[in-house]
Formats: C-alpha cells, sequence, structure tokens
C-alpha cells in the first residue's frame, strides 16, 4: 500500500475555551512519515491539539499546513485525516466490514474497490474472518484493531490517536501497542499519537513532544528526553527522576564539578549554568548500602516495596527524599533502617531549578 | 460555496419568475396553476411587475439580481460572504416589508407611498413563488454565514439552525405576538394599554366573590386553584403508584404500566364523557344510589368536583411515569448505606429518599400544574358553571358575539400563567438536583417500604385502579348502549351511523363519522413525520452542535410546551386569517398547528436518546470524511430507532387526540374526529360520541402496534433501564 502522509506544522497554534486556555502558542513540525507523540498529564491540552488537527476543533489564532497547505479553515470533512478514538467509536449498527468501508464509501469509492480494501485493511490488523461481525460481539483488543483498521485503509495524510490503548488490560497495551507502531511504519504514516502514558510514548515514538499546561515543555527523541532533561518536570515526567537540589563548584567545556550537600560529583555540563541548579539522577543509578563512599549521602528508609524484579525505596536524606530502584538485590532494608545513598559518578544531568 | 449559493439563486429566480406570487384559492396542491403558468389568474411575481404594475415586488427581485452578480464577481470567500448576507437580508426584509404594508382589501401601512397605486385593491397572501424566493434568502443567508466562519462551520448545520429559527419565529411567536397585539386593541380599533390592563386584572377575570360573598369567582381563580388541586393529586397519587411499582413486590406491575399508555390514547374528553354515564344524572352510580339509598339525582357532577375527577383522572398516569423516573433516581447505595446505619426502612424513608425525591415532586406538581391550566376538554364538558380560562376562551369565539379582544386578553392571562409555571419548572430542574440519573447503572438494590406505608400504598393504587378501569369499560360499553339510563339495551346503531358502509352501487361511506375521521388519519399522519424530523432535527442541533444564542434557542423551541392548546388555536386564528400568510380553513394549518405544539416532545426524546449516543460516533464519521448530512442520515438516524418510534407515536397520537387548538382550526372542509366529536357532547348524542372515540383509541392503538413493527425495536445498549424511564420521563414531560 502507496500512502499520501504529509508532512504537518502547527503555527503558533492557541486554544481558547472562554476564559480557559487549553493550547497555547503551539509550533510544532511533523515530518511525513513520522511518529509523534503528544505525552503530559490529564488536561495538559493533548487532546485538544490532536482535535485541532483533525479538525474537529476550531483554532482560536495560528495556522495548521498539511505539506504546507493551510487547512486551517477546512472542517474535519475535507482534511485528510483519519483518527483512532480513545472508545474506538466502532459504529454499532453496523457489522465489522461495513465499519472499514463507511469512509471509502462516503467518499465515493466504487463498491467493488471498497470491498477488496476493507478486506484487505481488516487482513493487515490480522481480523480476516470476521467481516461479519457486530462491534459488540468482538472483544476490546479486536474492537480497537477494527478502529485502526478503519482509519487506515483511507490512506490519511495524517492518522492520529487518542490515546488509543487506555481501555485495554496492560498485557494486551503492551502488544497492541506494537503492533501499531509495526503498521504505521509498514504504511510509513505520519501520525500523531496522544497518551499519558510515558512507557507507552517511549515505545511508539520516533519524537515525544511533553506538553505542560498547554506549553511545549520539550520535544525530542525519546532518548534525548531521558538522558537530557531540559527541566526537572522532563525529568520527573519521563524517567521518574530524582531532582535533587544542588550548587556547581566548577565547570569546563564539557563536564561540571557539583556539590550536593558538600558531596562532590561530575556531570554533563549544564547548557544554562543558571543558579539554582537542580541535579537529575535516575532512580536506577543510584545504589543503597550501609557503608559510607565518597558519594553517599546519609539517610533512612522511609519505605520499600519488593515488586519481585526490583525493589522500590524511599530514602529520606538532608537535602531530598530520593527515590531509588535497586535492581541487584543483593540486600534488602527495612523501613527506618539508616541507610547510605550512593550517587553515580556520571550519568547525571543537570536542569534549572 | 459558489455553487451552493447559484443552486439557491436558480431556486429564488424559479420561485419569483415562473411559480404564481400568491397564494391560490384551490390550494397549491390542485396544480390548477401548472397549466396556465402564464395565465394572469396565477401570475408570478415577475408578471406582477411587467403586467400589473405590483412595482412593490421589484425590490426582492433586484436583491436576487444582485445575489447572481455577486457570485459572478471576483471575490474572495469573506467578500462573498458579506455580499450574500447583505442580499438575503434586504430581500427578505423588502418581500416581509410589501406581505404587511398591503393587505387583502387595502393599503396598512404607508398609505401616501401606495397612494393610487394598484395596491389600493389589496393583494392575497404569499404563495409557492414567494416561499421559495423566502427559502432561497433563507438559504444564501445561512451560506453566507457559514462563509464568514471559520474551520469547522458547516452549511448544512448553519441551514438546519437557520430553517428552524424561522420556521419557530413564523409559527410560535408570530402568532403570540398577535394575540398580544390584539389584547392591547381598544374599541374604537386603535391600540393603548389602559384597556388592556383594566381587562387583564378585572373582577370578571380575577373576582374572588365565591370566597368572600356568595357569587362565583373569576375563571382566572378558577384556573389556579383547580391546577393547584390537581398539581397536588396527581403527584401524590403518581407518588403512591411508583412506590409500588419500584418499591414493592407487587405482582400487577404490568397492568399498572397498561393503565400508564392509556390516557396517552385518550382524547381529553372521554373521560368526562365516562364520568357522566357513571355519575351523570342518568348515570349508573347515580341510578343505583336513587334505587337503593333513595339518594337524590342532582347535578353535583357538573362543576368544579366533575372536572377535578376527570382531570385526576386522566394526569395521574403521567404523573406516575415521571415519578418512577424521580424514585428510581434515588440512587440505592444511598439507601443501602443509610440502613448500614442501622436506620429502619421508615427513617431510611423519610429521611433519604424523600428528600432526595423532593426536587422530582416539585416538578411532578408543576407539570400537572400546566396540564391542568391547559386542559380544555375535560372543563368542556363538565365544567357546568365552574369556568375555566381555557373554556372562556372558546366561548369568547364562538360566542353569540365574537369577542377576539376578550378571548385574547383571556388568552394573554392563561399564557402569564402557564409561562410563569414553566419558568418555574425549568429553574427548579435548573438547580442541581442531588438525585441525578447518572446514567452510570448503579448496581445493589432499593430498599423496601416499610409495611405501614406500604399498606397505605395498596390501599389508595389499587381502589384508584379499579376505577380507572371502570370508566374506560363504561367507555367501550356505552357505545353499545342506546339510550344512557333510558333505554339500556343493547345496539351498534352508534356505529352504524357513524361508520357505517353501503355495498350497493359499489362501496359508499355513508357513516356520518367517515369525513372527519379519514381527515385527522390523513393529517395525522403527514403531521406526524414531520412533527418528528423536526423535533429530532432541533434536537441534534442543541445535542451535537455549539452557537452563539443556543440557550435561547432551547428556550424558544421548548416554549410551544407552555402554550396551551386554546391560546395557540386563537393565536393561529389571529395571525393567519390575513395577508401575508392566510392558512385559516387549510388542512396545512392543522398540520403546522400539531407540529409545533408536539414539536417540544420530538426534543426532549431526542434530546435523551442523543445525549446517550457517544459524541465520538459523529466525529468519527465527519473524520473519515462524512459530512454532517450523511452522519446524520447514516450513523445517527439509525442508532435513535426508539426515539424515532416514540416522537412518531406521539405526534401521530397526539394529532389523533388533540382538541383545544383544533377546535378553532377546523373548517367544513378539515373537519376533525375530535371536533366532531365535541359537537355530538354539545347535542347531548353520547353514544355516537363514545362509539367515535372508542374508534379512535383502538385506531390509535392499531398505529401504535404497526409503527412497533413497521420501524422495528432495536437493542444496542445492554443496560438502558435507567435510561429509558429518564427517556420517558422527558417524553412525558413535553407531552402536554
Ligand atoms: N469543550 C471544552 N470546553 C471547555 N474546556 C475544555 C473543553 N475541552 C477541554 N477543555 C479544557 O482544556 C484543557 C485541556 O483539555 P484536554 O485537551 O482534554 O486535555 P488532555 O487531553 O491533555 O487531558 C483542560 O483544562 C480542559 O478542562
Ligand atoms: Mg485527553
Amino acid at each position: 500500500m502507496n500512502t499520501k502522509s504529509a508532512s504537518v506544522k502547527l503555527d503558533n497554534v492557541t486554544k481558547n475555551y472562554g476564559a480557559v486556555t487549553a493550547v497555547i502558542n503551539l509550533t510544532l513540525a511533523i515530518k511525513a512519515g513520522e511518529l509523534v507523540t503528544l505525552l503530559g498529564p490529564s488536561g495538559c491540552g493533548k487532546t485538544t491539539m490532536l482535535r485541532m488537527i483533525a479538525g474537529l476543533e476550531e483554532v482560536t489564532s495560528g495556522s495548521i499546513q498539511f505539506n504546507d497547505l493551510d487547512v486551517t479553515d477546512q472542517s474535519a470533512t475535507y482534511r485528510n485525516v483519519a483518527m483512532v478514538f480513545q472508545s474506538y467509536a466502532l459504529f454499532p449498527h453496523m457489522s465489522v466490514l461495513d465499519n472499514v468501508s463507511y469512509g471509502l464509501s462516503v467518499s465515493g469509492f466504487e463498491k467493488k474497490k471498497i470491498k477488496a480494501k476493507a478486506l484487505a485493511g481488516l487482513a493487515m490488523v490480522g481480523l480476516t474472518g470476521y467481516e461479519s461481525r457486530m462491534p459488540s460481539e468482538l472483544s476490546g483488543g479486536q474492537q480497537q484493531r477494527v478502529a485502526v483498521a478503519r482509519a487506515v485503509v483511507l490512506e490519511p495524510e495524517v492518522l492520529l490517536f487518542d490515546e488509543p490503548l487506555s481501555n485495554l488490560d496492560a498485557k494486551l497495551r503492551r502488544h497492541v501497542r506494537e503492533e501499531i507502531r509495526q503498521i504505521q511504519q509498514e504504511l510509513g504514516l505520519t501520525a500523531v499519537y496522544v497518551t499519558h502514558d510515558q512507557e507507552e510514548a517511549m515505545a511508539v515514538s520516533d519524537k515525544i513532544v511533553v506538553m505542560q499546561r498547554g506549553e511545549i515543555a520539550q520535544a525530542g527523541s525519546p532518548s534525548d528526553l531521558y538522558q537530557s532533561p531540559e527541566s526537572a518536570f522532563i525529568a520527573d515526567f519521563i524517567g521518574d527522576a530524582n531532582v535533587i537540589p544542588c550548587t556547581t563548584v566548577s565547570t569546563d567545556k564539557n563536564t561540571a564539578v557539583i556539590s550536593v550537600d558538600g558531596v562532590l560529583i561530575n556531570s554533563t555540563a549544564a547548557k544554562t549554568i543558571s543558579t539554582p541548579l537542580n541535579l537529575v539522577v535516575h532512580p536506577q543509578n543510584i545504589r543503597v548500602s550501609n557503608e559510607e563512599s565518597t558519594t553517599s549521602l546519609a539517610g533512612k528508609i522511609q519505605h520499600a516495596a519488593f515488586l519481585g524484579s526490583h525493589i522500590e525505596y524511599e530514602v529520606k536524606t538532608e537535602v531530598a527524599t530520593l527515590f531509588v530502584i535497586d535492581n541487584q538485590m543483593q540486600s534488602r532494608y527495612q523501613k527506618d533502617d539508616s541507610v547510605f545513598a550512593h550517587l553515580p559518578k556520571n550519568k547525571t544531568s543537570l536542569v534549572p531549578a | 460555496m459558489k455553487n451552493k449559493s447559484l443552486l439557491w439563486l436558480l431556486f429564488g429566480a424559479t420561485g419569483a419568475c415562473l411559480l404564481p406570487w400568491y397564494a391560490l384559492e384551490d390550494g397549491f396542491w390542485a396544480f390548477t396553476w401548472i397549466r396556465s403558468l402564464s395565465d394572469p389568474e396565477y401570475p408570478s411575481a415577475l408578471v406582477l411587475i411587467l403586467e400589473q404594475s405590483h412595482w412593490w415586488l421589484m425590490p426582492p427581485l433586484v436583491a436576487l439580481v444582485a445575489g447572481f452578480i455577486a457570485i459572478m464577481l471576483p471575490m474572495g470567500r469573506k467578500g462573498l460572504s458579506r455580499m450574500l448576507i447583505a442580499v438575503s437580508l434586504l430581500g427578505s426584509f423588502f418581500v416581509i416589508v410589501q406581505g404587511f404594508a398591503i393587505g387583502l382589501n387595502e393599503p396598512k401601512i404607508f398609505l401616501s407611498l401606495l397612494e393610487g397605486s394598484s395596491a389600493a385593491n389589496g393583494q392575497p397572501g404569499l404563495g409557492v413563488g414567494a416561499i421559495m424566493l423566502i427559502a432561497s434568502f433563507l438559504y444564501l443567508l445561512t451560506i453566507g454565514i457559514a462563509g464568514l466562519k471559520k474551520g469547522t462551520a458547516d452549511i448544512f448545520i448553519i441551514g438546519l439552525i437557520g430553517t428552524i429559527i424561522t420556521l419557530v419565529g413564523v409559527f410560535v411567536f408570530f402568532p403570540i405576538a398577535h394575540v398580544l397585539i390584539t389584547a392591547f386593541e381598544t374599541a374604537d380599533g386603535g391600540y393603548g394599554a389602559s384597556r388592556f390592563f383594566s381587562r387583564y386584572f378585572s373582577g370578571e377575570v380575577w373576582g374572588l366573590n365565591c370566597l368572600v360573598g356568595d357569587g362565583v369567582c373569576g375563571p382566572a381563580i378558577n384556573s389556579v386553584f383547580l391546577a393547584t388541586m390537581t398539581g397536588v393529586g396527581t403527584t401524590l397519587l403518581g407518588l403512591t403508584f411508583a412506590l409500588i411499582a419500584t418499591r414493592t413486590r407487587f405482582r400487577a406491575k404490568r397492568l399498572l404500566r397498561i393503565l400508564t399508555v392509556l390516557p396517552i390514547i385518550t382524547p381529553p374528553f372521554v373521560i368526562g364523557l365516562a364520568l357522566i354515564l357513571l355519575f351523570g344524572r342518568a348515570g349508573v352510580v347515580t341510578e343505583w344510589s336513587y334505587a337503593l339509598f333513595d339518594i337524590e339525582k342532582s347535578r353535583w357532577l357538573y362543576g368544579f368536583t366533575g372536572v377535578y375527577l376527570s382531570q385526576l383522572l386522566s394526569f395521574t398516569p403521567i404523573a406516575f411515569l415521571v415519578m418512577i423516573g424521580v424514585v428510581e433516581g434515588v440512587s440505592p447505595s444511598m439507601e443501602e448505606a443509610s440502613q448500614t446505619m442501622r436506620a429502619t426502612q421508615w427513617q431510611t424513608f423519610t429521611q433519604v429518599s424523600l428528600p432526595l425525591m423532593r426536587p422530582g415532586l416539585a416538578n411532578a406538581f408543576l407539570l400537572g400544574f400546566i396540564e391542568s391550566l391547559a386542559d380544555f376538554g375535560n372543563p368542556l364538558v363538565l365544567g357546568g358553571d365552574f369556568s375555566v380560562l381555557s373554556t372562556e376562551i372558546y366561548f369568547a369565539i364562538v360566542g353569540a358575539v365574537a369577542d377576539t379582544s376578550r378571548a385574547a386578553v383571556l388568552g394573554m392571562v392563561l399564557l402569564t400563567l402557564t409561562i410563569t409555571a414553566f419558568l418555574f419548572q425549568r429553574w427548579w430542574l435548573g438547580k442541581k438536583s442531588y438525585a441525578t440519573v447518572t446514567g452510570k447503572a448503579d448496581s445493589g438494590q432499593n430498599s423496601g417500604l416499610n409495611s405501614g406505608l406500604k399498606w397505605a400504598c395498596y390501599l389508595v393504587a389499587i381502589p384508584w385502579a379499579v376505577f380507572t378501569a371502570i370508566v374506560y369499560c363504561m367507555i367501550v360499553y356505552g357505545s353499545f348502549v342506546k339510550l344512557w339510563g333510558y333505554d339500556n339495551s343493547f345496539t351498534l346503531e352508534h356505529y352504524i351511523s357513524t361508520f357505517g358502509v353501503k355495498t350497493e352501487g359499489g362501496l359508499r361511506f355513508v357513516g356520518s363519522a367517515w369525513d372527519s375521521y379519514i381527515t385527522t388519519l390523513q393529517i395525522a399522519s403527514i403531521a406526524a413525520p414531520l412533527t418528528a424530523l423536526l423535533g429530532l432535527l432541533t434536537a441534534y442541533v442543541l445535542v451535537r452542535q455549539r452557537f452563539a444564542g443556543k440557550d435561547l434557542f432551547e428556550f424558544s423551541t421548548m416554549l410551544s410546551f407552555a402554550i396551551p392548546g386554546t391560546v395557540v388555536g386563537i393565536s393561529y386564528i389571529l395571525a393567519f386569517n390575513v395577508p401575508p400568510i392566510e392558512l385559516t380553513g387549510t388542512g396545512i394549518i392543522l398540520i403546522i398547528a400539531f407540529m409545533f405544539r408536539n414539536m417540544p416532545v420530538g426534543v426532549r426524546g431526542g434530546i435523551a436518546a442523543m445525549s446517550q449516543l457517544d459524541k465520538s460516533l459523529d466525529e468519527a464519521s465527519i473524520t473519515l470524511g462524512a459530512n454532517s448530512f450523511t452522519t446524520l442520515r447514516r450513523v445517527i438516524a439509525p442508532l435513535l430507532g426508539p426515539a424515532i418510534l416514540a416522537a412518531l407515536i406521539y405526534s401521530f397520537v397526539r394529532a389523533i387526540t388533540s382538541v383545544s387548538a383544533v377546535i378553532f382550526l377546523v373548517s367544513a372542509k378539515h373537519n376533525m374526529a375530535t371536533s366532531f366529536i365535541v359537537g355530538r357532547v354539545e347535542n347531548g348524542e353520547f353514544g355516537i360520541a363514545i362509539a367515535y372515540s372508542t374508534v379512535l383509541i383502538i385506531t390509535m392503538l392499531a398505529a401504535i402496534l404497526l409503527l412497533q413493527l413497521i420501524v422495528g425495536k432495536r437493542k444496542l445498549r445492554k443496560d438502558t433501564r435507567v435510561q429509558n424511564t429518564e427517556n420517558k420521563t422527558r417524553l412525558v414531560q413535553a407531552n402536554i
């Protein structure tokens, strides 16, 4: 299947609902064939942005372009988009085949072609043989796939997903997200994907756009966001990282020596050498033991949870309460044990406080 | 956009140049005009201007031409939109002004301007050509508005909103404005407020002599008193039945449900008739008590008592439906919570359930109140000397001297009362009530009633249900009795004289009722789908679209709910008896009256049904490339099956049973069943009246079953228990 995937440009897009501003001056470029995820906490404006791309909401100001053509004034009917809804929105009175054919038939394809395309779409999501079932006779995962097939057979310029996995159970979620990613890559579709789940976002995206209160907090590849967060918010949201107040002792071109409560460690130099600073440390990179070292902070276990493959600790120290993930599990500590939390010598980064 | 504009411009041009401008004597559907488009008897606007120097028809045509020029000019979307808006506003303004300026026989305003012209002879009402031209201006306007808005604005939706606003304006507000104006008429034909206020507040209307002196009270006082009593009575009875239906293991619950359907298919005066057969001077009960206990025969039934009794019988089932919704709306978990805190059933009922139901009780009361005020059939049959507003209005029109001005003043009084109650009800419902149905089906069991309360309910409800059943049996039985109370022998005479057929010399419908029966069926079957369509489209716009002024829009579409039938009746004869819109004496006026009177039923039903359709279904369809119209047709309409059925049934049945508005609007050519029956009642021919009513009830039952078969029932959702009652409740609330 060849596709007509488009590049998408959002230029200073703002959306107000009366006094509420859902999206503020959002500018973003999406390349053709790319899967971009809008990620952020609930209420940050992801769905609103997605619906504006779909044409279901009017922009208050700004413009939207597909392939450098301005579509801001086009309604959803006339934009070449397709959307997979959180609730799937399968038409309950139509069979699976009719659902998948719907978009083709309202766009006036011939009957034969419609059927062939619809069947191909169903085959792609592995639902051959289910044509005459009604949506209510399918499991959640199958309904999900019908929704994807229905959107994909239209060969849309842009394919939109609004939290497509939130109605599936955790196991299925992992499986379906891989399927979605595979189909998207096979067909080279431009896709915008909304989720509030950072793990899901990391797994499927070429690029993640993290939103906060209607604005872009940071955009970049999954590894960029994980390794070099630009703000405490990103660090916390993407990697559940610890954000610890610190001060700079000395810097050179690439590295900085910083002090956390008198403990000196190296870090990649912060792009912004502003003060005050925060040190970002991922929980897997902190080690807990009962021996002191040069990079350790003294603290007390506040909470410990055994989760099978690893143990999670909360360690209360002078400067911060640290979240630690222990994958080694060589020794186990109980609540109120006095311990030392060892900061890593590197693998840290700095963000403005 | 240009294509659509061109299409509507051509449509308007066809109306203006080819079709008859004026309303036709023999009606549009006779198609006599088709044979003779060039005939000077059926001139189009163009012909009128050219040949009969009706120069005042020029400006609208000029506007139309301007429209053609506008779409030919190279202009941007915004520019063209502004042009179209200007052209259509001006054009329709000119059409309207000339319509009001020149009456049937002479000019009304702009006298000096029109002096000496051919306007001196007046002009008839607007006809097909004019309507097409106005429609074309309307849709050019909506295309223009859509063009000015960016993004998601949809020509179909804006056109739909424009259509509904125009129709409601012309057929709800325009007639009411006429009543208002007529009410302000002074004796010498001018207009003034002083006479209006003196009549509006006169002792004749508001008199309290029945309390202080020994005279009678004014109709307004009587109406309010009756309505209050009916409101209280029906609410309590409704609550009793609802408690039995939902909180006890009463066996015959299905029977209760049947009782709720009956009044919907019962013409409003039929209960009154049955009461006469029971308690009238020749009534069964009267005869027996005379024979057995020597109780003197009297006319006690005629007056407040009789009307009150018949209204209780008529409206209790509706209160029951509302109260079922309310009682079921009390979440079982709250009652369970109360009981786990060791409250008894009685304490739970009085301290948890009842307070939660309070807003619902108030709502049911206000509904009963409004229904009683608007009721016309029962007071007409049983009122006697007890005069209420709705019948007084009627007598002011049909009395020895037709006094439209008095009818209009009384109409205003009645309208004030119903609208006050309506506003109060909306305000009350608008307040956040804590017992709202969330749509999330609550699991758990409602607590039962304690035995004292249970037996009290049984004691009230069972006799009442038996009484209702007897009343309905009377209706059927009475239609087979020769002369009630005097000659009780069995006869088919009443059926033969009304619905007799002769077979000799071909099938001939010789019965006296056939004419009105067939007219009624025709009109009801035309009105029902139109009403359902109008109501559901309005609901669609209300639920699914966002636009400025939506609240006002909703309010005005629901307003006709608060306009009593009698007021609709006089407002229509006042407004549509003279140009520019001449409709009296036609069947169309009946259809229109039904459409706008019953529209709130469809709107409420549609709103209830559509709020349960996930909005993402529409949006999925739209993003898949369908436009709003296709979405409506292929996704929403099929999913609204039951709501469509309900709206169809209600509007069909209401068109057959309604009497209050109809009685003003029927004509010799278009007589309706109910007005025929009322005529028989006034002549004392009860047998015929009752036989005819029985036939009507059976007809409606048959129609309901038939419709149910045709439209069919779809089961899409698993748990619709709560929603269904909600649905019914809303239908019922609109069902007046
Ligand atoms: N139709 C609406 N009317 C008013 N406010 C809205 C509407 N839709 C969304 N909002 C507001 O806009 C903000 C962003 O909402 P949304 O885009 O749905 O967030 P997300 O999808 O990221 O959870 C929220 O504060 C929400 O309350
Ligand atoms: Mg969302």
